[in-house]
């Protein structure tokens, strides 16, 4: 006896062809062990399709305006790597020197005979 | 659904939900799940422009596995977050065969087996079962002949008898 066991699924899904459940139908009838394989196929079939049905977290529609977490995440992790590079290496501040930096906003200027100059900002008073 | 094109605002609305049921199904997480649903829609709402009236289920559950297996790839490059697939399931949690199933435990006993199947399997029954899509539908959706899909419903369904029974 050939048991149509690959066809049990499909039988149970209403999903074989006329000639195949007429075959699947009459098989069954003289079948205990395909007839018990049915059953234990059957009970899983209704175990998932009882599965409670899992409420969306979000809105739908209103969901699309809004990126994927894993987006967000990403951004904010690269926004992480700025922050941290800019207080662990921050830029290299340039050689500062008030005298040189004074130079470059006076002007000399000469006011008298016997008065060698004096300083101050440049269009100052 | 007629054959006429919906907006992306009518498929959020009408599949919104089987599409989360599905990610839920095939993750086993809310967040992943919910990630994965609206990728899906945003998918959809690009590809409406370019749909042609015909199997829109078809087309739906074809962009919707889609998704999933990019996420799949994307996370296999990045293996601290993976999703359950082939390789890396989640067999240690699954209940022993023999052992007595509490009523109450038995969705979360049944979802983590669910987990332990091939990808293939997993999404041939939670297609079938859980979103309710003919063996000529995921058909459509996997890219496989309708025997292809008969075989993986039937081995997935046993399978999963095995680890809970």
């Amino acid at each position: 006896m050939t048991h149509p066991i690959d066809l049990l699924s499909a039988f149970l899904d209403d999903e074989l062809s006329s000639q195949e459940h007429s075959m699947v139908t009459s098989h069954l009838e003289s079948c205990a062990t395909c007839s018990s394989d049915l059953a234990g196929l059957a009970r899983v079939r209704d175990w998932v399709r009882a599965l409670p049905d899992q409420e969306p977290p979000v809105p739908l529609v209103p969901s699309l305006r809004r990126s994927p977490r894993w987006i967000w995440a990403a951004a904010s992790a690269a926004a992480a790597v700025l922050a941290i590079g800019l207080v662990v290496s921050p830029a290299e501040p340039a050689p500062f020197d008030l005298d040189t930096l004074a130079g470059q906003h006076t002007a000399r200027v000469v006011v008298a005979p016997g008065i060698s100059s004096i300083r101050g900002p440049v269009g100052g008073p | 659904m007629p054959d006429s094109i919906p907006t992306w605002e009518e498929v959020a609305r009408d599949h919104g939900r089987r599409i989360y049921n599905f990610a839920y199904r095939l993750t086993g997480n809310p967040d992943d799940a919910s990630d994965l649903m609206q990728e899906v829609l945003l998918r959809v709402r690009r590809g409406l422009a370019g749909y042609t009236p015909g199997s829109f289920e078809g087309w739906l559950w074809r962009i919707t596995r889609n998704a999933f297996l990019d996420e799949v790839r994307r996370r296999k490059r990045r293996p601290t977050v993976a999703f359950p697939d082939d390789d890396r399931t989640a067999i240690g949690s699954v209940p022993e065969p023999g052992e007595v199933l509490a009523e109450s435990r038995l969705p979360e006993h049944l979802q983590q087996a669910l987990l332990a199947l091939p990808f293939d399997f997993r999404e041939a029954v939670v297609m079938c079962d859980v979103v309710g899509l003919t063996y000529d539908e995921i058909a459509d959706a996997t890219g496989v002949p309708v025997g292809t899909v008969r075989s993986r419903i039937h081995r997935g369904r046993k399978m999963l008898r095995g680890m809970l029974e």
